[in-house]
């Protein structure tokens, strides 16, 4: 399928109408359309979505533009319509949709049903049109099967996607259903549902269930409790097919967490010497606390005996210069010893009155004191300021000590902070890896249990399966000998053959498929990523990456990006398979590879077509990844239609130069958000 | 003597709260040096250091702010302050004594309460030169905690150069 133009008439914006002409040319296979935010480029891909399946994601669910609605008079009517040319197996298809708006006596505006019509080529020139039915609830049905078969809705979301949301396309649970209707998987799932012996609403089983075993009530209970006993194999099938979901998500949990971890093992390392260092900062910033305490401690302690000494020196130079230094009764004054007169008595006891000699000698201990005679006192002085110059000695020492101690503390101090701050930088913006482990533990728990879990739901398949088993054994051995049933024994013998057949080549073609789906994803990948990852796929078709052993951790704002990079791959794949898919009328039959990366890197090119339609396909890339993804895209897609602003083009550009077959710009008719038009340029 | 509290002002104030870890203590913002652990500390070794190097200072009466000693402070330090006192009597030499006279003025003088007071004032000046030899000490070229620590060492170092100690 390629599409050769779209025409829009009153479509949302497009007031009048519009036709884009895509480029068909096999090399300059690009088409672009730059528009401004609201100019009109999410609307495209609208109109073709609504053109070819009815489907409309606006708010306002009219299409038709709000101008001419307000303009309609009373009674008149206006239309809208989308008309798509578009080649599929060398047919040209025109596919016209086209729905009118009335305005009624009261002024409301009613919208008719769309009506779409489908006409082809012949390839005898003349142009013929896909019936509608004349009765039915669905006139439209063979249009509709047309269209599903050029590209089936289930589909388009992928050929015809809006990249601010690339990032659910893989997530959706209709993936396996796309992906294997696309293959023609379905078709053949579907037919294997209805041959199934297990299932109790199967045509095998329902043969089973005519089988004549007469009217005896116990032989009619076995047959119930065949059927009771399918019934419950299907929930157990059920069970396990959940079960075995559950486990996969958490294997591939763990794969992811395991890549993680080791990813992160110098972090966890970093993060034990960062809390080291913490602790050490905490420490030394106390002991500089302390050895600034000491120091000022130290010297306000003892400054004044050292600052004395200067004047120490002086002052016992005037004292052994007056000679006052006599020796009198330490710490005696000479009010005491005229006390000691007045009252007439000595401190021994001696009447002073009585004994002159006595007083003689008190008196002469008068004259050595104080204040008459310093010498005493002075003395006293003497011995102390001598003592205070020897407490002075260390002192210089003491505080040359402290200091050096804290000043050791404030160094090593510095070193430490250093370090963690070099830490830090390093640890920031790794992942918490202590939770990391945390998860890892409890997904291991989740695993074991969910493991443990289908254990037992195999044991009871097993116990059903053979419940079934010898039930059916036994209502064989009540089959009575007729015509009937020799018949019916027949017939479930065939389709019993059939399912099998069916089986074993429903397995292989789905294997086929997935791995032809993987190995295209990862080669595209790998072209478009420059990075140690690698794309997983499970049986959902939903893929993974998984990071390779020693690679950094992914930040959050990385993975955005990645993860569009990802979808970008899964999308191309997905082309790839499905251009296969046309070039050969069957993937799965094909022995040649799918893969479209050849062996020296260059592109293997075919004939076969599928679009792809982007809007805004880069929101979320950086530019880096933009020119890989740019680069790679035209080579897998026969057909690439952008829809994107000029900002994301630029980046795009270079690598799409050479591929540009043509381009338009849409413009906003005097700046209104409800009129645009759109110039080739 | 020495048995009540003191009260310093204006800018010797000042300065003493600059070298005071107790200003600190008191206000855990102000950005003080804290070199000495509390004021009373100042106040015996700055007269000592005004001695030393013949400095004297007027109370100070541009600058409104003030420091008490408390009494406190002042009477258990009593014993080391009036050796200081009489260190101070003993040593300065501003006004021409002999060595007796010097004598009397530091042992005698104390039950004069007019020469006492005198004396006390010659004290408290060379208390304030001190205070200002201090501050310009700690202040010159030191901005952070690091620098004032420093300072410490290298004052203790060059007195011990100035005096041959």
């Amino acid at each position: 399928m390629i599409i050769k133009s779209i025409t829009l008439y009153n479509f949302r914006q497009y007031k009048g109408e519009h036709k884009i002409e895509f480029s068909m040319d096999k090399d300059k296979n690009v088409t672009v359309i730059l528009g401004i935010n609201t100019s009109g480029k999410t609307t495209l891909i609208q109109a073709f979505n609504w053109c070819l399946y009815e489907k409309c994601s606006f708010k306002t669910r009219e299409v038709i533009n709000v101008e001419v609605v307000k303009a309609l008079t009373i009674n008149s009517v206006k239309e809208v319509s989308v008309e798509v040319v578009l080649i599929h197996e060398e047919k040209e298809y025109i596919i016209n949709r086209t729905q009118s708006f009335t305005k009624n006596d009261s002024g409301n505006v009613r919208a008719s049903r769309s009506n779409i019509n489908v006409q082809f080529k012949e390839s005898t020139g003349g142009m013929q049109s896909i019936p509608k039915l004349k009765s039915g609830s669905d006139q439209d049905l063979y249009i509709k099967e047309t269209i599903n078969k050029i590209l089936p809705e289930s589909l388009s979301d992928y050929f015809f996607f809006d990249g601010e949301r690339i990032s659910d396309i893989n997530n959706r649970g209709d993936v396996v259903a796309a992906v294997r209707g696309l293959m023609g998987l379905d078709v053949i799932s579907s037919a294997m549902d209805r041959l199934d012996p297990s299932k109790a609403s199967s045509v095998t089983s329902k043969l089973s269930n005519e089988l004549d075993i007469g009217n005896d009530q116990k032989n009619i209970k076995y047959k119930t409790d065949l059927e009771k006993a399918k019934k419950q194999l299907e929930t157990h099938q059920q069970r396990k097919k959940t079960a075995r979901e559950e486990i996969e998500f958490f294997e591939r949990q763990k794969d992811e967490l395991t890549a993680l971890l080791l990813a992160n093992k110098d972090a966890k390392e970093n993060q034990k010497r960062k809390i080291n260092l913490e602790k050490d900062i905490e420490i030394i910033s106390k002991n500089i606390v302390s050895a600034e305490n000491r120091l000022r401690n130290d010297f306000s302690t003892s400054a004044m005996k050292f600052f004395a000494l200067p004047l120490i020196k002086k002052a016992l130079l005037v004292i052994d210069d007056a000679k006052q230094d006599a020796e009198g009764i330490p710490e005696m004054r000479a009010k005491a010893i005229e006390h000691i007169i007045a009252r007439g008595y000595c401190v021994c006891g001696c009447d002073l009155k009585k004994n002159e000699g006595a007083k003689e000698n008190v008196l002469h201990e008068k004259s050595l004191l104080p204040p008459q005679h310093m010498g005493t006192i002075i003395r006293t002085y003497k011995q102390t300021y001598k003592r205070f110059e020897r407490e002075a000695l260390g002192f210089d020492a003491i505080i040359k000590d402290d200091f050096s101690n804290y000043q050791n503390n404030i160094t090593l101090l510095g070193e430490k902070e250093d370090a963690l701050s070099a830490i830090s930088k390093q640890i920031k913006g790794r992942l918490d890896v202590e939770k990391i482990e945390r998860d890892y533990q409890k997904n291991e728990k989740d695993l074991k249990d969910k493991r443990e879990l289908l254990i037992k739901i195999m044991s009871d398949i097993k116990f059903t399966e053979s419940e079934i088993a010898s039930l059916e054994k036994k209502i064989e051995s009540l089959t009575l000998v007729s015509e009937k049933n020799q018949k019916l024994t027949k017939s479930i013998a065939y389709s019993r053959a059939v399912y099998e057949w069916f089986k074993q080549g429903y397995d292989r073609q789905e294997r086929e498929v997935k791995e032809h789906l993987l190995e295209s994803v990862n080669n595209i990948f790998e072209k478009m990523y420059h990075g140690r990852r690698k794309v997983t796929i499970n049986e959902k078709y939903q893929i993974n990456l998984i990071t390779m052993v020693g690679d950094e951790a992914t930040s959050t704002d990385e993975s955005k990006g990645l993860e569009s990079v990802k979808n970008f791959s899964f999308i191309s794949g997905l082309v790839d398979l499905a251009r296969t898919k046309a070039r050969t009328g069957s993937a799965i039959e094909s022995e040649e590879s799918i893969n479209i990366i050849g062996e020296n890197d260059e592109l293997i090119v075919s004939t076969e077509a599928y679009p792809l339609v982007m809007d805004a396909p880069f929101s979320n890339v950086d530019e880096i990844h933009i020119n890989n993804i740019a680069r790679i895209i035209p080579e897998v897609a026969e057909q690439v239609i952008l829809i994107l602003m000029k900002k994301d083009w630029e980046f795009a550009k270079t690598a799409l130069e050479n591929k540009i077959g043509c381009s338009y710009y849409i413009e906003k008719n005097g700046n209104s958000d409800t009129n645009s038009s759109i110039r080739r340029t | 003597m020495f048995e009540k509290g003191y009260v310093i002002k204006g800018k010797h104030a000042t300065y003493m709260k600059f070298l005071s870890a107790t200003t600190e203590k008191l206000n855990k913002e102000a950005r003080v040096a804290a070199v000495f652990r509390a004021n009373i500390d100042i106040y015996m070794v700055a007269p000592l250091i005004g001695v030393a190097y013949n400095l004297i200072a007027d109370e100070d009466k541009v600058s409104e702010d003030d420091l008490s000693i408390f009494a406190e402070a002042i009477i258990n330090n009593q014993e080391n302050l009036t050796y200081i006192y009489r260190l101070v009597m003993l040593s300065e030499k501003s006004v021409g004594l002999t060595n007796e006279e010097k004598i009397d003025r530091a042992f005698k003088d104390d039950e004069e309460p007019e020469r006492l007071a005198k004396n006390m004032e010659l004290f408290h000046k060379y208390m304030r030169g001190g205070v200002e030899w201090l501050y310009d000490q700690f202040t010159e070229g030191a901005t952070t905690k690091d620098d004032y620590f420093t300072k410490i060492q290298e004052i203790v170092e060059n007195f011990k150069l100035d005096f041959s100690l």
